[in-house]
C-alpha cells in the first residue's frame, strides 16, 4: 500500500529488467522517471503511478490498481498496488434521473456537515477546477482560429502548434476568477437549445408492429403467430373464432420513438444536465452572461427530459456506434457531434483526474513561464512553438518536443539570459543543456531555470523547481520536503549555484484547517511556497521567489 | 470586407488601427532584407497604397524548415523571430552549423538560386539535419515567406485580385512556374510582377501629369532606367514608356523587353555585410553570432537605412553593433578590405552555393551599364532596393550617387526610401488594383517558344507566340489566333509527339502525349496556345478537329514534364523523324571546274557553226561528268545539279548558249541528234528551254526507246513536275518490257528524284508504286547475284526518294503495306549480306549498312539524315 498523503506523487520502483509498466486504469503506459541506484548498488527503474479516482467520499480514498510489467526479454508479470490517502473526487455520475430541480450547488453549499470531510471534498473540488481550467486552456487554444495570420499556427501529428506568447496570454485570461470559464457546456448552451427544442417536440419515429386484439373489421395484417392464435380459437369460421367481442389478434402499426438516435438525444441531455450542475456549482454565485446562459439551458433540459416526447426513451448502457441517422440526418448529426464532445470531455476528465499531479506540473510550468516573460524583454522565446495534445497523454498536454528559447532577463541583478528547461525525463532537456549542474537531473526537478550573464563564460545561477499537488490536509509536510530538497542540493558539486523552490497548492478557508499551515518556508538553499488556486492570482509571490532563486 | 478592415498602427495595436473602405489590390515585395505588404485602398485612379506595418520590426524574410513530420515550411518576417535557426545555443532547433545545417532559410540565399535557374538542381536544397527530412527549394522558401503576408490580409478582407508578388526581371519561365506552384501548394493564389515594371509603374504614376502635358499622342515617349540595389543583387533594366489612351484617360505604361540574360549581377553588399557584422561583433564574433545578427534581427535594415531600430520601439538596450556611428566607419573599413576573393565568409557555414563578388567587380558592371546607357536617351530613372536610400558618409543616398556616376541623374528621378517609401510593393498593389478594374497596366514581350511543324512532310520550327518582340498587354492572357495547325495523328496512332524550343533554354524538349484513344483514321489536330505574360509559361492544348476524339478529356503539353533532348533546335531538326529524305543535290566542285574550264574554253574557241561533234566536245563531256573523289560520298562535279559553277565569269553560260543554239538549229533542220552535244548539255544540268523542249519532244516521241544520251540529259536537266511525270511514265513503259539493261533509265530517274524537290508532285501514287516495284525487282535481282553495283544503288535511291511522294500523298507507301514490307525485307537482307561480307557497294566509301538501315527508317516514317550513296 502506497500512502500518498492527500496529494503525493506515488511512484513505483521496479528492477531494471522491467522496461515498461501499464495499469488497468489508464490507457497509456506509465511515465518513466529517472532511474536510481540503492545502497547496495542495484539499479531500479522508477515509474509514476496514476492516482485514485474514487468519488463522492468525504475523506481520503484508497484504490487498488492492477499493474502489468513488461521486461526487456518480452516476459510479462502482473501485480497490484493499493494507493491510499488520496483526494476524493467530487461526485461525477448522476443517479439516473437525478434531474429533479435541485438548486444549483455552489462551493459554499457543497460537502457534508463533517468539517474534515468538507476539507477533503473542498480540496477535491479545487483540483477539479484546476483540471477544468487546464482543459479550457487546451480546448480554447486548440479550437480558436489563428489570431492575425502573421505567424503560422496549425495542427501537426494531431497536435496544435501555437506560439508561446499566445499560450501565455490565454493562460492568463483563463485564470480570471471574475469571469466564468468558457467551458464546453457554455458552447453547448449556445448551440443546442433550438435543435433540442425541435427534436424533443418532433423526434424521429419509426413505425413498429405490435400484436393487439383488434375488431375484426379493422385487422389489416396478420403474421404467423396471429394465424396460430386464430387457429387455436374454437369455431369454424372467423366470425365464430372472433367470439362475442368480435376481436382477433392482429398486427397494428404504431409510432415508436425509442430509437437509438433518440436514446443518444436523451443521454446527451442527461450528461449536459450534469455539466450544467457542475458549472453552476462553480460559478453560480457570479452574475455573468455565461452563467445565465447555462442556467437557462439547464432549465430547458429539465423541462424536455420530463415533459417531451423523448422522456420515455430508454437509457443507453454505454456509448453506442452511430447508426445512419446519427451520421447522416442533418439534425441528429449535430446531436451526435455534441454528444461525442461531451463524452470525450468526461472521459478526459476521468483520465486527467488520475494524472492530476502532472497537470499541476504543467500549470506551474505555465505560471513560471509567465513570470519569466514578465521579468524579461521581448525576445524570441515568445515566438517559439508550444505543441498541444488535444487529449492528455498520461496527464501531459504539452508535448516535450517543444523546447522553449531563452528569455532576455531584464530584472536585477542585471541583463542576461534565462533558459527554462522542462525536467520531465522524456523531454531530455536536462541532459542536453550544457549548463545544467551535474547530478541535478537525478533529483528530478520539474523545471530548471538557468540564468547566464550576457558575456560568454560569465556568471550563472540555477533555480531548480519542484511541484507537488498536496494540500497537506493531514500534516504540514512543506518544511520537511524543503529540507529534503536542500539536502539533495547540498550534495551537488555546484551546490553554491543552485537554489531550490518547492511549489504546493493552498486550500482556501485556513480556519477550517486542523493544522496551521505555513504560506512559505526557507530551508538553507531551498524555499517552499504554498500558492492559492488559480495560480494566475499568485504570480507576484512566485515572481519574488523566482528572482530570489535566480539571483541570490 | 468594408468597414471592418483594419490596418494596424505602427505598434501593431488595435487602438491605433484605422478602418478602410476597401482593399482593391495587394502587393508584396519580398526582398532579401525585409518584406513589405502594401494594400491598395479605393479605386485604382483615386485610391492610395497603404503599407501594412507588421507587429514588430522587419527582419530579413526567411523560411523555417519543418521539424516535425507534417509541419509546413513557414515564413518568419518580423522581430522577434522564431527561435529556429537563429544561431543561438538554446534551444537545439536554434543551432546552426556547417554539419547540421540550419532550420532558417533566408531569402537572401533563395532568390539568387531561383533566378540562376539552379533551383531545379537537387543538390540545391536547403538542409537541416534536425528537421523532418524535407528538402526545401528556393521556390518553397519564397512561398513560405509569402504565405503569412497573404494570411494577414485574408483575416481581414478578400481582395478583388490575387496578391501580386514582385519578382526579378530575369526570372525565367521554369522558375516562375516553380514559384507559382510552390505558392499554390500553400493554398494561396498569386500573380507575379516584374520588379522593374513595379518600380516603373510608380514612376509613371508620379510623372504622368508632367509627361502628359508634353505629349498627348499615343505611342512610345522614351526610355526609363530601373535600377535595383539590394543585398543579394544589382539589377538594371531599361524600359520603354508608352503613352496610351483608355476610356478617355491618358495612361503611361512601362513596356518591358525580354532580357537577353538574367540582367542581374551579384551585389557586393552580401559579403560586405557579413564582414561588417564580424567586425562590429569583435571581439566576441563567431559564425553563429554573425548569422544571428544578419538573419534573425533587423540589424541590416537598421544600419543601412534610416529605419528606426527595434530599440526605439521596444525598450531594448542595444549593443554597440546597433550604433550607426560606430558601424559607418567600420563599413568604410570593411569595404576597402573586401575583394572578390573566395575565402570563407563569416557566418555562412558553407550551407549553400554563393556567388559573391567584390566591389571592384561591381564597379566594372556599373561601367558596362554606363556605356550602355550613353546610347539611350532617358526620360528618368527609378532606384529601388534597401541600398537605394542608404546614406553614405557624405550624406547622399547611395541611389543618387549611383545615378550620378552613371550620368543619368535628372529631374524625373525616384529613389525608394528617400522620395517614396516601399516603391516595389506600392507598384505591385497599383498593378493589382488596375487589373481588378481592367485598366492598362504594362506592356510585355513574350518569350521565344516554337515547335516543330511538318508542312508537306518537311519539319520546321514555327513560333507559338508573338514574333518580332511585339508588345502584348501585361496581366492579360494572350491567345494565339488562329490555332496552330499542321499536326496530325496518323491512322492507328495513340499518341502525339511535340517538341518545344524555349528561349530560356539552349536545348529542345519533347514529349509524347498519350491521347487515351487510338485514331481509326488520320486525325488532324491543332495547338491552342495562350500565355499570361510573366505567369509561368504558355498553356498549350491539343485540339483535335474531331471534337469527340478526346471526349471530355483535355490534353495539354506541359513544358515541365517534357524531357530534355540535349539538342539545339538545329540539331533536333536534323534528327527529327521524317517520312522521306531531303533531296541530295549534286554539288559544284571548284577543283573539277578548274579542270573543266580550259577544256570548255577550248571547245568554245574551236566549235564551228553546224558541227555538232568534235574532239573538244568529247573532252567537255568527259571532263564535266567526272566526279570529285575528294568529296565522296558527297556527289560533286564541275557543275552542280542546279546548273551553277563556282565561277562567276559566265563561261558555263556561254557554253550552254552555244550548245543549246546548235541543238536548236539542228532540230530545226530535222537532223539526228548529236549524242555528245546532248550529253554535254546534260552534264551542265542547264534549265535552258531549248534543251528542255528538245527533251520533252524526245520523251513524247521515243518513250520507252529513249536513247542513253537523252536519258543522261533528262536525269540531269528535267525540272518541271509535268516533264518529270512524263518521264516517269516512259520509265514504267520501259520497265514493263524488261528490267534488263535499264541502268541508264534507273540512273536518270534516281538523279531526277534526288535533285528535284518537286519531282514527285505530279507522279501519281500508283505510278510511284509501280516504279518502286520495278526498282525493287532490280534491287532483288542484284542482291541475289551479290552484285551491289550501279543498278543496285540506283534502285535503292529510286525506292527511297520516291518516298518524297508522301509530301503530296501522306498515305503513299504505308509502312505496313505489302510493298513497303517487301522493300524493307529486301533492305534488311542486304544488310545481313553486307554484315557477312557477301555484299560490297561499289566505290567502298559508303557505310552501306547504315544507309540501308536509314532507308528502312524512312519507309517507317522515322528516318533522319541524308542518304549518301556516293553516286
Amino acid at each position: 500500500v502506497l500512502q500518498a498523503g492527500d496529494g503525493g506523487r506515488p511512484c513505483l520502483l521496479t528492477p531494471e529488467q522491467v522496461d515498461e509498466v501499464s495499469a488497468d486504469v489508464c490507457l497509456d503506459t506509465l511515465p518513466r522517471l529517472s532511474a536510481c541506484i540503492d545502497e547496495r548498488g542495484r539499479s531500479w527503474n522508477c515509474f509514476e503511478l496514476p492516482s485514485t479516482s474514487r468519488s463522492g467520499v468525504p475523506g481520503p480514498v484508497e484504490e487498488i490498481i492492477h499493474i502489468q510489467f513488461f521486461s526487456r526479454d518480452g516476459r510479462r508479470r502482473w501485480g497490484s498496488v493499493s494507493v491510499a490517502g488520496t483526494l476524493p473526487r467530487p461526485k461525477t455520475e448522476p443517479r439516473e434521473y437525478e434531474i429533479e430541480d435541485n438548486e444549483p450547488e455552489t462551493t459554499e453549499s457543497a460537502g457534508s456537515d463533517d468539517a474534515e470531510g468538507s476539507r477533503w471534498l473542498l480540496a477535491g473540488e479545487k483540483v477539479e477546477e484546476l483540471i477544468g481550467r487546464h482543459f479550457d486552456l487546451i480546448n480554447s487554444l486548440y479550437d480558436q482560429p489563428v489570431a492575425d495570420g502573421w505567424r503560422w499556427e496549425g495542427d501537426v501529428q494531431g497536435m496544435a502548434v501555437r506560439p508561446l506568447g499566445r499560450v501565455l496570454e490565454r493562460w492568463g485570461a483563463i485564470g480570471d476568477t471574475g469571469e466564468p470559464r468558457l467551458s464546453l457546456i457554455v458552447s453547448l448552451a449556445r448551440e443546442l437549445p433550438p435543435i433540442l427544442e425541435v427534436l424533443c417536440e418532433h423526434p424521429r419515429h419509426v413505425l413498429g408492429r405490435v400484436r393487439t386484439m383488434q375488431p375484426l373489421d379493422r385487422v389489416q395484417e396478420l403474421d404467423g403467430m396471429c394465424l396460430r392464435w386464430l387457429a387455436r380459437q374454437p369455431g369454424r369460421r372467423v366470425i365464430e373464432k372472433a367470439g362475442v367481442s368480435q376481436r382477433v389478434l392482429g398486427i397494428a402499426r404504431v409510432e415508436v420513438v425509442d430509437t437509438l438516435e433518440n436514446r443518444v438525444l436523451r443521454d446527451l441531455m442527461r450528461r449536459a444536465m450534469l455539466a450544467c450542475r457542475r458549472y453552476q456549482a462553480e460559478y453560480g454565485h457570479i452574475d455573468h452572461e455565461r452563467v445565465r446562459l447555462v442556467r437557462e439551458f439547464r432549465h430547458q433540459l429539465r423541462r424536455l427530459l420530463h415533459h417531451s416526447a423523448v422522456a420515455g426513451v430508454r437509457a443507453l448502457p454505454g456509448v453506442p456506434r452511430p447508426n445512419y441517422v446519427l451520421q447522416q440526418d442533418s439534425r441528429y448529426r449535430i446531436i451526435w457531434a455534441a454528444y461525442l464532445r461531451l463524452v470525450r470531455q468526461e472521459t478526459m476528465l476521468d483520465d486527467a483526474w488520475r494524472w492530476r499531479q502532472r497537470i499541476w506540473v504543467e500549470d506551474c510550468g505555465l505560471a513560471i513561464t509567465t513570470v519569466l516573460a514578465e521579468l524579461s524583454r521581448p525576445g524570441l522565446a515568445r515566438s517559439g512553438d508550444v505543441l498541444l495534445h488535444s487529449e492528455q497523454v498520461a496527464g501531459r498536454f504539452l508535448d516535450p518536443r517543444a523546447v522553449m528559447a531563452g528569455w532576455n532577463y531584464a530584472a536585477p541583478p542585471g541583463s542576461g539570459r534565462v533558459d527554462l528547461l522542462d525536467g520531465r525525463p522524456e523531454a531530455g532537456q536536462l541532459d542536453e543543456h550544457p549548463l545544467v549542474p551535474e547530478g541535478l537531473a537525478a533529483l528530478r526537478p520539474d523545471f530548471v531555470a538557468i540564468w547566464m550573464d550576457s558575456h560568454p563564460r560569465g556568471a550563472r545561477r540555477v533555480a531548480a523547481l519542484w511541484t507537488l499537488l498536496d494540500f497537506d490536509l493531514v500534516e504540514d509536510y512543506l518544511g520537511r520536503r524543503a529540507e529534503s530538497i536542500a539536502t539533495g542540493l547540498r550534495r551537488l558539486p555546484d551546490a553554491s549555484l543552485v537554489r531550490g523552490l518547492l511549489l504546493q497548492p493552498e486550500l482556501d478557508g485556513e480556519a477550517a484547517h486542523p493544522v496551521r499551515l505555513t504560506g512559505g518556508i526557507r530551508v538553507d538553499t531551498c524555499r517552499g511556497l504554498r500558492m492559492r488556486l488559480p495560480l494566475q492570482g499568485e504570480l507576484d509571490r512566485l515572481r519574488g521567489q523566482l528572482q530570489w532563486a535566480l539571483t541570490s | 470586407m468594408g468597414a471592418d478592415v483594419l490596418i494596424p498602427g505602427r505598434d501593431g495595436s488595435a487602438e491605433n488601427s484605422r478602418p478602410v473602405d476597401e482593399i482593391n489590390g495587394v502587393g508584396v515585395s519580398l526582398e532579401s532584407s525585409s518584406a513589405c505588404l502594401c494594400l491598395w485602398m479605393g479605386d485604382a485612379a483615386s485610391g492610395s497604397a497603404t503599407p501594412v506595418i507588421p507587429p514588430g520590426p522587419a527582419i530579413p524574410p526567411a523560411a523555417l524548415l519543418p521539424r516535425l513530420r507534417g509541419e509546413p515550411t513557414r515564413g518568419d518576417l518580423f522581430w522577434p523571430p522564431h527561435p529556429r535557426g537563429t544561431g543561438e545555443s538554446w534551444p537545439p532547433e536554434a543551432r546552426v552549423s556547417s554539419a547540421a545545417g540550419s532550420g532558417r532559410f533566408p531569402l537572401a540565399y533563395a532568390w539568387p538560386v531561383l533566378v540562376s535557374g539552379d533551383d531545379q538542381d537537387r543538390s540545391n536544397r536547403w538542409r537541416w539535419s534536425a528537421g523532418d527530412g524535407t528538402l526545401v527549394t528556393a521556390a518553397d522558401a519564397i512561398a513560405a515567406a509569402f504565405e503569412p503576408l497573404v494570411a494577414f490580409v485574408k483575416t481581414r478582407a478578400t481582395p478583388h485580385t490575387p496578391p501580386v508578388l514582385v519578382v526579378p526581371d530575369g526570372l525565367h519561365e521554369t522558375a516562375q512556374r516553380a514559384l507559382i506552384e510552390a505558392i499554390t501548394r500553400k493554398g494561396v493564389s498569386v500573380r507575379l510582377l516584374w520588379r522593374p515594371v513595379a518600380a516603373a509603374m510608380v514612376w509613371c504614376t508620379r510623372f504622368a501629369a508632367e509627361m502628359a502635358s508634353g505629349a498627348r499622342q499615343e505611342g512610345p515617349l522614351g526610355s526609363l532606367l530601373s535600377l535595383h540595389l539590394s543585398l543579394d543583387s544589382y539589377e538594371a533594366t531599361i524600359l520603354e514608356v508608352v503613352a496610351r489612351r483608355h476610356r478617355g484617360e491618358f495612361y503611361l505604361q512601362p513596356a518591358r523587353r525580354r532580357p537577353s540574360d538574367s540582367g542581374e549581377h551579384p551585389s557586393p553588399w552580401f559579403p560586405l555585410m557579413h564582414r561588417l557584422a564580424f567586425e562590429v561583433l569583435h571581439p566576441h564574433a563567431t559564425d553563429e553570432r554573425v548569422w544571428n545578427l544578419l538573419w534573425a534581427s533587423p540589424w541590416i535594415a537598421t544600419v543601412l537605412s534610416d529605419n528606426r531600430g527595434p530599440g526605439e520601439i521596444y525598450d531594448w538596450p542595444l549593443g554597440p553593433e546597433w550604433d550607426r556611428r560606430r558601424v559607418e566607419p567600420a563599413l568604410a573599413r570593411v569595404a576597402a578590405l573586401v575583394s572578390s576573393e573566395s575565402r570563407h565568409l563569416p557566418g555562412t557555414f558553407a550551407l549553400w552555393p554563393l556567388n559573391t563578388v567584390g566591389p571592384a567587380e561591381a564597379e566594372r558592371w556599373f561601367r558596362g551599364l554606363k556605356s550602355q546607357l550613353s546610347q539611350v536617351p532617358l526620360l528618368g530613372a527609378v532606384v529601388t532596393g534597401l541600398l537605394a536610400a542608404h546614406r553614405s558618409p557624405g550624406g547622399r543616398e547611395y541611389g543618387h550617387e549611383r545615378l550620378t556616376s552613371l550620368g543619368v541623374l535628372g529631374s524625373r528621378t525616384l529613389i525608394e526610401g528617400a522620395d517614396s517609401p516601399n516603391i516595389l510593393a506600392h507598384g505591385s498593389a497599383l498593378y493589382a488594383s488596375r487589373l481588378a478594374e481592367g485598366l492598362p497596366t504594362y506592356l510585355d514581350t513574350l518569350p521565344r517558344l516554337q515547335t516543330v511543324v511538318q508542312r508537306r512532310g518537311v519539319p520546321a520550327w514555327e513560333p507559338l507566340l508573338e514574333q518580332n518582340d511585339r508588345y502584348v498587354e501585361g496581366g492579360r492572357v494572350w491567345r494565339r489566333e488562329p490555332n496552330l495547325d499542321g499536326f496530325a495523328i496518323r491512322k492507328g496512332g495513340s499518341e502525339l509527339s511535340t517538341a518545344l524550343d524555349h528561349g530560356d533554354y539552349e536545348t529542345v524538349r519533347d514529349i509524347t502525349t498519350p491521347l487515351g484513344t487510338t485514331c481509326t483514321a488520320k486525325q488532324p489536330v491543332s495547338l491552342s496556345v495562350s500565355i499570361d505574360p510573366g505567369q509561368g509559361g504558355a498553356r498549350i492544348e491539343i485540339l483535335p478537329v474531331d471534337k469527340s476524339m478526346f471526349g471530355r478529356r483535355r490534353v495539354f503539353v506541359e513544358w515541365q514534364r517534357m524531357a530534355d533532348t540535349g539538342k539545339t533546335p538545329e540539331q533536333y531538326l536534323e534528327r527529327f523523324p521524317r517520312a522521306f529524305p531531303v533531296t541530295a543535290e549534286r554539288r559544284s566542285s571548284l577543283v573539277r571546274w578548274q579542270a573543266a574550264r580550259p577544256v570548255v574554253e577550248l571547245y568554245l574557241s574551236k566549235a564551228k557553226a553546224g558541227i555538232l561533234d568534235n574532239p573538244p566536245l568529247v573532252s567537255v563531256v568527259d571532263i564535266l561528268k567526272r566526279k570529285d573523289v575528294s568529296q565522296m560520298p558527297q556527289d560533286a562535279t564541275a557543275v552542280a545539279s542546279d546548273g551553277t559553277t563556282p565561277d562567276a565569269s559566265g563561261l558555263l553560260a556561254r557554253f550552254v548558249e552555244r550548245a543549246a543554239s546548235l541543238l536548236a538549229a539542228h532540230q530545226r533542220r530535222g537532223s539526228q541528234s548529236s549524242d555528245k552535244l546532248v550529253r554535254a548539255l546534260g552534264y551542265t544540268s542547264t534549265d535552258d528551254p531549248r534543251l528542255l523542249d528538245y527533251l520533252m519532244g524526245r520523251i513524247e516521241n521515243f518513250g520507252a526507246d529513249l536513247p542513253d544520251y537523252d536519258l543522261v540529259a533528262s536525269g540531269n536537266c528535267l525540272r518541271s513536275p509535268a516533264a518529270i511525270e512524263r518521264f516517269a511514265r516512259a520509265f514504267t513503259a520501259r520497265m514493263r518490257r524488261s528490267t534488263v539493261g535499264t541502268n541508264d533509265w534507273l540512273k536518270a530517274l534516281a538523279a531526277i528524284l534526288r535533285y528535284r524537290s518537286e519531282a514527285t508532285e505530279q507522279i501519281s501514287s500508283p505510278v510511284c508504286m509501280e516504279v518502286t516495284r520495278y526498282a525493287l525487282e532490280v534491287f532483288k535481282s542484284e542482291l541475289e547475284s551479290a552484285n551491289a553495283n550501279y543498278r543496285f544503288r540506283n534502285a535503292c535511291l529510286i525506292i527511297v526518294y520516291l518516298l518524297r511522294r508522301r509530301a503530296y500523298d501522306e498515305g503513299y507507301l504505308d509502312p505496313d503495306c505489302e510493298l513497303a514490307k517487301e522493300a524493307k525485307d529486301a533492305f534488311r537482307t542486304a544488310i545481313r549480306q553486307q554484315e557477312r561480307g557477301k555484299l560490297q557497294l561499289i566505290g567502298g566509301s559508303v557505310d552501306l549498312k547504315a544507309a540501308l538501315a536509314m532507308m528502312v527508317d524512312y519507309i517507317d516514317r522515322r528516318g533522319s539524315g541524308k542518304i549518301l550513296l556516293g553516286v
